[in-house]
This record gives C-alpha cells, sequence and structure tokens, in this order.
C-alpha cells in the first residue's frame, strides 16, 4: 500500500516538474522567437539608422555607441533565452533526468509528530 | 581677359558708374538746396560740398583721402556726419522718385492678388509643407501656399486688402497682421479678437494699408508660430524712400529642433539644431547677387522661437534705416557691421555696395553657423576607419586601434574645426548647379553652414556673365578675376 503510494507521489512530483519545466519551455522558446524576430532586428536596425545618422552628420558618436551596446547587451540575452530552450528542451525529451539520482523520499513526512526524535 | 582688357574694363566701368551716378546724384541730390555735387577726378567719387565739419565732429580737417566717397571701391565718405560718410545717403542707380524696387527674397516666393471689389484679394492657404532645408534633407512644418516660410505678402501704401485664409490644417489657426495698425476684429489673436479658423473653414480678413515697412504674417498659436507658419508682409511707401535702392532683400531667420532621424520639428523645445534663412540653411541659402555700386537694402527677420541673431555683414559697413514695423529718420540711422535683431524684430540695412568679391552675411552666434550641432568624435576623426566599415560590418564591427599619427591631438581641444563633413555627389550638384553661385570657389560650400549667406557685389560684366548668361563657367572665375583686376588696378595706380 505504502508502495504503491509512493509510486503515485512520485508520478505526481514529476507531473509537476514536467509542468514547470514546460512553462519554462514555453516561455523561453517565446522569448528566443520575440529576440529573433522582432527585438533583435530592431536592434540591429536602430543602431544601422544610427550609423547612417552619424554619416549625415545627425546624431553624435556615443548615441550610435550606446545603440551598439544596447544591440549586443541584447545578443547576450538572446544567447542564454538560447540556453534556457535547449536546456528545458533537453529536460522534457530527456524524462526530466537531471543531475544525479534522488535519494528516496523518507516515508515520514518532515511535519509528521513521528519526524522529530523527541516527542513533544 | 588680359592686362589690357582689364586696363579697357576699369576705365570704362569707371566711366559708365560716373554717368550712373551723375544720373543718381542730379536727382537724389537735387532734392537738396545748391548744385549736385562734383564728382572726382576719376569720375568715381563724391565729394562733399561742405567747407567745415559739421557739428559734434572734432576731426578736424580730415585728409581729401578720406572725404571722397566711391561707390566701386572702399572708401569713407567724411567727415563723419557727411552725407556721404559711409555711403549713408548715397543714392542708388535709380532715379529718386520712381516706383520701389520690387522685394525679392530668395528662395521663397510672392502670394499673386487680383483685384475684387477694389481691394487687393489674396488667398492664403494653411496647410502642412515639405521643405529641403538642405541637399536631400526635406523636413515637415505647417507652412502657407506650400512654403516654410510663407510666400510673401508684397503690397503697397494705401492698398485696401483682403485675405480669404482656408485652414487645410486639422487643427484651428489664426493670422496675426504683426504691426499692422488694423481694425481690432482683423488681428487675429484667436478668442481674443476672433473665433480660431476651424479646420476645412475659411475666414476673411479685410483692412486698409497706410504703413509703410517690414512687417509679417504669423499663425497666433504659439506652436504653430514654432513649426513654421510665418511670412514676410512688405509695404512698399507710396513714394520710394530716399535715397533710392536698386536692390531690396528680405531674410527670415529662423531655428529649429529636429531630433537625429526625425523630420518633424519639436515645437516645444528650448535647444535649437537646424537654422534657416528663407527655409534653407546654408550652404543651401541662395547668394543675393547685386552689381558692384548698387544701393542695397537688406531687410533681416527673426522668426525664431527664443534666440536672437546678431547680423555680421563682411566687407561693407551698413546703415541701420529701418526695423520692424518703420522707417527710420536719417538722423537717427546707425552705421554697423553686426546688428543684433531680436526675436520677431527686423532690422533694414541699406549700403552701398561697393566692395567686389562674395562677402558673406551671417548671424554672428557660433551655435548658429553650422549644422546639426554634430560633436566631433568618433570615425569622423579618425584616419584608418570610417563609417562605412561599421556599416559593412555591423555584427563585428571593425578594429580600432585609436593611435593618431597626427600631431594635432597633442594640442588641448583639437580639433576644433569641423573633421569628416562630406557631401555626397548628388547634394553638391544642387548646392552648385544654381545661377547665382556661379563662379565661386570650388569649396565656398564649406565655409557656409547654417544661419550664412552670401552676398555677391559683381561688376556689371560679371553680373551679365553670373545671371544672365548660359556660358559654361569655371569654379572659381568670378574670384580669381576679380583678384587680378585688383593686381592690375594696382599696378596701374603704382605706374
Amino acid at each position: 500500500m505504502r508502495q504503491q503510494g509512493e509510486i503515485r507521489r512520485t508520478e505526481l512530483v514529476l507531473r509537476r516538474k514536467l509542468a514547470q519545466q514546460y512553462r519554462q519551455y514555453l516561455t523561453a522558446l517565446q522569448h528566443v522567437q520575440n529576440y529573433r524576430d522582432i527585438i533583435l532586428p530592431e536592434s540591429r536596425q536602430a543602431y544601422e539608422v544610427l550609423l547612417d545618422s552619424y554619416e549625415d552628420d545627425r546624431v553624435q558618436w556615443p548615441t550610435v555607441l550606446e545603440a551598439e551596446r544596447a544591440y549586443k547587451l541584447l545578443q547576450i540575452a538572446h544567447l542564454q533565452n538560447l540556453i534556457a530552450w535547449r536546456e528545458s528542451e533537453v529536460l522534457i525529451v530527456g524524462y526530466l533526468l537531471h543531475g544525479g539520482l534522488a535519494p528516496p523520499m523518507a516515508p515520514t513526512p518532515p511535519s509528521h509528530i513521528d519526524a522529530v526524535s523527541q516527542p513533544r | 581677359m588680359d592686362s589690357h582688357d582689364r586696363r579697357k574694363f576699369l576705365k570704362q566701368g569707371a566711366a559708365v558708374t560716373a554717368g550712373m551716378l551723375a544720373a543718381g546724384a542730379g536727382s537724389a541730390m537735387a532734392q537738396e538746396p545748391g548744385e549736385p555735387r562734383p564728382a572726382s577726378a576719376d569720375g568715381l567719387s563724391l565729394q562733399p560740398p561742405r567747407e567745415t565739419s559739421p557739428p559734434g565732429d572734432t576731426s578736424g580737417e580730415l585728409p581729401e583721402e578720406f572725404q571722397a566717397f566711391s561707390r566701386t571701391q572702399p572708401s569713407y565718405g567724411g567727415p563723419v556726419g557727411e552725407e556721404t560718410y559711409l555711403g549713408k545717403l548715397v543714392p542708388g542707380l535709380r532715379d529718386a522718385g520712381a516706383a520701389p524696387v520690387p522685394f525679392e527674397a530668395p528662395d521663397l516666393d510672392k502670394i499673386p492678388w487680383k483685384m475684387v471689389n477694389g481691394r487687393k484679394e489674396y488667398h492664403i492657404y494653411c496647410e502642412h509643407v515639405r521643405r529641403e532645408l538642405l541637399p536631400n534633407h526635406w523636413m515637415d512644418f505647417f507652412g502657407y501656399n506650400g512654403s516654410m516660410p510663407g510666400p510673401t505678402i508684397e503690397a503697397h501704401q494705401g492698398d485696401k486688402v483682403r485675405f480669404v485664409v482656408h485652414n487645410r490644417l486639422p487643427e484651428p489657426t489664426t493670422i496675426h497682421w504683426h504691426g499692422l495698425e488694423l481694425p481690432n476684429e482683423m488681428d487675429g489673436v484667436p478668442f481674443v479678437t476672433q473665433d480660431p479658423i476651424m479646420p476645412g473653414k475659411t475666414f476673411i480678413y479685410e483692412f486698409d494699408l497706410h504703413q509703410a515697412g517690414t512687417f509679417f504674417y504669423h499663425a497666433h498659436f504659439p506652436m504653430q508660430e514654432a513649426f513654421g507658419m510665418a511670412g514676410f508682409f512688405i509695404i512698399h511707401p507710396a513714394v520710394a524712400w530716399d535715397p533710392p535702392v536698386d536692390r531690396d532683400f528680405g531674410l527670415m531667420f529662423q531655428n529649429f529642433r529636429i531630433e537625429w532621424a526625425q523630420t518633424v520639428p519639436d515645437s516645444m523645445a528650448m535647444d535649437f539644431n537646424w537654422h534657416t534663412i528663407n527655409g534653407r540653411s546654408g550652404p543651401y541659402t541662395t547668394p543675393l547677387v547685386c552689381k558692384l555700386g548698387e544701393r542695397v537694402r537688406i531687410r533681416i527677420l527673426n522668426f525664431s522661437p527664443q534666440q536672437h541673431h546678431p547680423i555680421h555683414f563682411h566687407g561693407h559697413t551698413f546703415w541701420i534705416t529701418g526695423h520692424e514695423g518703420a522707417r527710420i529718420p536719417a538722423d537717427a540711422w546707425i552705421p554697423r557691421n553686426n546688428e543684433l535683431i531680436g526675436v520677431a524684430q527686423a532690422s533694414d540695412l541699406e549700403f552701398i555696395a561697393f566692395n567686389p568679391g562674395d562677402w558673406v552675411l551671417h548671424c554672428h552666434m557660433v551655435h548658429h553657423m553650422m549644422n546639426h550641432m554634430v560633436r566631433q568624435v568618433g570615425p569622423r576623426i579618425r584616419k584608418d576607419i570610417d563609417v562605412g566599415a561599421y556599416k559593412a560590418s555591423i555584427e563585428n564591427r571593425p578594429r580600432v586601434d585609436f593611435v593618431h599619427d597626427d600631431q594635432g591631438f597633442a594640442v588641448p581641444g583639437y580639433p576644433q574645426k569641423m573633421q569628416g563633413m562630406e557631401m555626397s555627389h548628388e547634394a553638391m550638384q544642387k548646392l552648385n548647379s544654381r545661377r547665382e553661385v556661379r563662379g565661386m570657389r570650388k569649396m565656398w560650400h564649406m565655409g557656409v553652414h547654417g544661419l550664412m549667406t552670401v552676398v555677391r557685389v559683381l561688376p556689371d560684366d560679371l553680373y551679365d556673365q553670373v545671371m544672365n548668361s548660359d556660358e559654361k563657367m569655371e569654379p572659381g572665375y568670378v574670384f580669381n578675376e576679380l583678384v587680378a583686376r585688383r593686381k592690375n588696378q594696382r599696378q596701374e595706380q603704382q605706374e
């Protein structure tokens, strides 16, 4: 009976972890798509427009550098999003196997009266 | 032209000038008691008739060379207070009493009129306009009849006028007739003297002109004024002012704030980076071209939102003969070479164009003598790399080693001269294909920025070659020719 309960508990834990991981996966995927399709192209465009404006004597060079820096920082953020997305994908495909084997949970829940050696 | 021809030209020029001068003197000076003034032996100069110095002049006996006034070479015409002093009352080449010479504002049109029921009727359209401030720099404004600033209203003292104002803007507007002594309900102040003219609606202003002078019209919503809604309103006197002028130019100075990569001015701004004369920035401002010896009037209006303009003119001393709204009595004229003109003020400058050449006229505020106000950092001051290298490699910026072999960088503050200002071939074509700049030095446009323009004083033959001939003219031809003639003249004098 207890073993069946343990199996059930493990199933529920895995299901919860999968739900969390899938949420993270979707979020990372959305970030990747947004960065790839909108944020990075627009940031690059802003940088290009500023280069044109500088060439046209209409903007200061520090402003161009700020745009370039913003573009580079967004590229870094995009890399982090890609990592998060790939990690989530690998976890989900790999049955959420992550790190080492987890020790089995103690049969007595931490809040149970028997969880401490000295009765209160 | 060889040296013989130049001598011939100078002699002919002197004779022609003397003839014109005699005509001018005979007419303008005829208003003075006594005989017309004799020309000097060289036929170029006016000699003052007085034998004593005018009251207040303590200069004593002025050497004769400073008493003569020539309309074809720089001269003093003293003593101070004399009518010829700095050419003060030396007439133009037109007859006194003739109709006033037409007003001319370079790069601006005039609003046509037709007589309707005894009044000159002008139609004014308030609308969005695009204006090319510099070659290929088109900006958005509100203006009148497709122009920013608006086209000139030219009228005469005594005219009865009617202005039919059509509002094509998406917001209300009115027109104020700045400086005119008119019926209160015609003054164009929203809510105070009339209801605003709503979008798509029309309003009719009617009044009579008893004044004469430099006036202007503008919207009376402040941000619309800062957005370009203004124009000249010139009222000529019923009889031309004495002494008569041969040219009557007008220049409207304005400031705008237009952010980078934008085309729409910020009408709330109090810091400005675009500066225009008649809606163009130097060097796209069209030069004022006149003939050597003419009497020239330039009416300068400051219609900037909040900055004043000290207007400096090179190579001549001008007289302030009028301000916005009125002619100044000659006794109160002031000679200057730099006239400070405040916001919504105008000054009329008059001078004898006696110094041949290309003379800049500009606001002397240094921030108004440049375009866009770009700081000198970045590729423009580097030798090894330009912006194109960045554009060609967006993902991997070019390596910059910051090593300068320019020894100038050892001096703190270097560089102060703008570096790396390059203009496209197309822009250069636009600048230099204009008739008014023919024969100017090859890179003249590198010295004219922002609130700067050029007044070209040309001997008759060069004037004709520039303005009336389609013969090919090499860059620098006029400048070099004038230098050569001057050199030749000096040699002749030494002989």
